[in-house]
């Protein structure tokens, strides 16, 4: 049986020319669907995301990235701190002025204001990429609809490219009949949004139960419109070592 | 050979708007989109100069139409008056699910015309649930295939995967990777007559090449035979000779229908030679 130790470490590829986000391209605004499950947090993922934007490389790939592009953050998470995130950055020993986290943690009123102000100001630089951790949470925060909270993203959507991270847990795919039922909300949320995505990354833990040596698989595939660049569609077993450190295997 | 090369025909007129179905509802999923479908028909469209209205749910880039609503702020209502209905034009909606359940009857009225031709389609993996005090009513679906005069259903092509697989990733939200959204899928085809009758056919459509191919039915020939084989002491299947046989033989029907049916309704009677039958005698009817 083969385990992760006898595979050969892989760089992360999201599109056809190696790169991990896509080039500022003044006539596309990309949507990105990152799915998670809750034994799979993505935070690895939004930092390696976030260092390929400000930096143009990525700390989970042992080839260098060649040709670098870089372009300011705007992050904005409902369910983790600024903290969680800066000490993680700050690994990279970077120059984190392109980074602005919005803190929807502590007040998610005005969400929509925050952001747009934030990514009005870093447009004067570049495009920035704008991520947001959990915006479903705002269904039930707020007195927001589905169809509403759609539409201000995609109002924020036409000015940025925007990355959406979203837990896909089972318990919350399981929808019933009940308009209020929270997995149905949550789901109409989810399925609504992946209708506009050109991108979608899943973390997932193993089919096959627990491994000691594989944290779990990542997904990428190509979101339901089109992507004007062409992406790699691939499988990846990832591991989380005990330093932090994250190695991808092909699957 | 005939039907299949009819089938093509008939997709295409569809597409290019040439055959008379001014409700073309797209049925499709997470796992098959119907991006690239709208993509096809607009090129179609484009290709026979006909005025394309877009209306935009969920659509961010403008796609190569003459005219796009962003309908994600607009009621019903306002959607219906911006939409012209002079000249004959393709209306396409990206996602008819926005709709209210209660408004949708009123708003497919109020866009489809004569001169309008509406494509619009339906995402079945959005959870389906009744607004309050509906619940006895059609559901959104069973409405829109009632009206619809045309129906595509989208599939990933080639896949391993059977339905109920594909049914359940598109429920948990795990998109098969490098299966689905493809330029390349199945359209099953519902198309109904104005008589009434439904012909359905199944496509492979490459919206890279704009070709079209009938998908051909899996129909495993001779499986009876093979079911009987060994299964008794007894000879229960038939061998190619008797089959021969079989076939040759003239079923009565086709025969009534070769010469006694060709005169239109008549009723004729042939006369048996058994028949006592007096021509002076005016009473005698042989009915």
């Amino acid at each position: 049986m083969t385990s992760s130790s006898d595979l050969q470490q892989q760089d992360l590829v999201v599109f056809e020319d190696r790169s991990i986000l896509p080039k500022s391209d003044p006539d596309h605004n990309y949507c990105t669907l990152v799915l998670y499950k809750a034994s799979t947090r993505p935070t690895w993922l939004n930092v390696a995301l976030v260092e390929n934007s400000l930096f143009g490389t990525c700390y989970v790939n042992k080839t260098p990235i060649s040709d670098r592009s870089t372009a300011p953050v705007v992050f904005a998470s409902l369910s983790v701190d600024e903290t969680t995130y800066r000490k993680q950055l700050a690994r990279l020993k970077g120059d984190l002025a392109g980074f602005k986290y919005v803190d929807l943690f502590n007040s998610y009123q005005d969400w929509y204001t925050k952001i747009s102000l934030e990514v009005d100001r870093q447009s004067k630089l570049d495009k920035p990429n704008v991520f947001i951790e959990n915006p479903e949470f705002l269904l039930f925060l707020t007195d927001i609809t589905v169809d509403k909270l759609l539409a201000q993203l995609r109002k924020l959507n036409t000015k940025c490219n925007l990355y959406l991270i979203s837990s896909s847990d089972e318990s919350l795919m399981e929808y019933s009949d009940s308009p209020d039922d929270l997995a149905t909300v949550h789901a109409t949320f989810l399925t609504k949004l992946a209708h506009r995505t050109s991108l979608i990354l899943s973390l997932r833990p193993l089919r096959t139960g627990r491994a000691e040596d594989v944290t779990g698989e990542l997904t990428i595939g190509r979101g339901l419109i089109g992507s004007p660049k062409k992406i790699v569609e691939r499988e990846y077993l990832y591991l989380i070592n005990k330093e932090g450190t994250v190695k991808l295997f092909y699957r | 050979m005939s039907s299949v090369n009819s089938a093509t025909v008939l997709l295409n007129r569809v597409l290019s708007l040439k055959e008379a179905s001014p409700l073309l509802l797209v049925l499709d999923s997470v796992i098959q989109s119907s991006y690239f479908f709208q993509q096809e028909l607009i090129h179609k469209a484009k290709s026979e100069s006909v005025p394309i209205t877009y209306l935009s749910f969920e659509t961010l880039d403008r796609p190569e139409v003459d005219e796009l609503v962003l309908c994600d702020e607009l009621s019903p209502e306002q959607i219906i008056a911006k939409v012209g209905k002079n000249t004959k034009q393709l209306v396409i909606i990206d996602s008819i699910n926005y709709i209210p359940e209660n408004q949708l009857n009123s708003f497919l009225r109020g866009i489809i015309s004569p001169t309008t031709v509406v494509c619009a389609t339906y995402h079945t993996s959005i959870p389906q649930v009744s607004a309050p005090g509906c619940q006895n009513m059609p559901t959104a679906i069973q409405r829109l295939l009632f009206m619809a005069t045309t129906v595509f259903e989208l599939r990933p092509a080639n896949s391993s995967l059977t339905d109920d697989e594909l049914e359940v990733a598109s429920h948990k939200l795990e998109i098969p990777v490098g299966i689905a959204n493809k330029p390349i899928f199945e359209a099953k085809m519902i198309y109904r007559r104005k008589s009434g009758r439904a012909l359905e056919y199944a496509f492979t459509i490459d919206t890279l090449t704009h070709e079209y191919q009938v998908k051909q039915q899996n129909v495993a020939e001779g499986d009876d035979a093979e079911l009987l084989e060994n299964l008794t002491t007894f000879n229960l299947t038939t061998t190619q000779k008797q089959k021969l046989a079989r076939e040759q033989v003239d079923l009565p029907f086709l025969q009534a229908q070769q010469s006694l049916g060709a005169v239109g309704g008549a009723i004729v009677y042939e006369f048996e030679k058994d028949d006592d039958y007096d021509e002076d005698d005016p009473y005698e009817d042989p009915f």
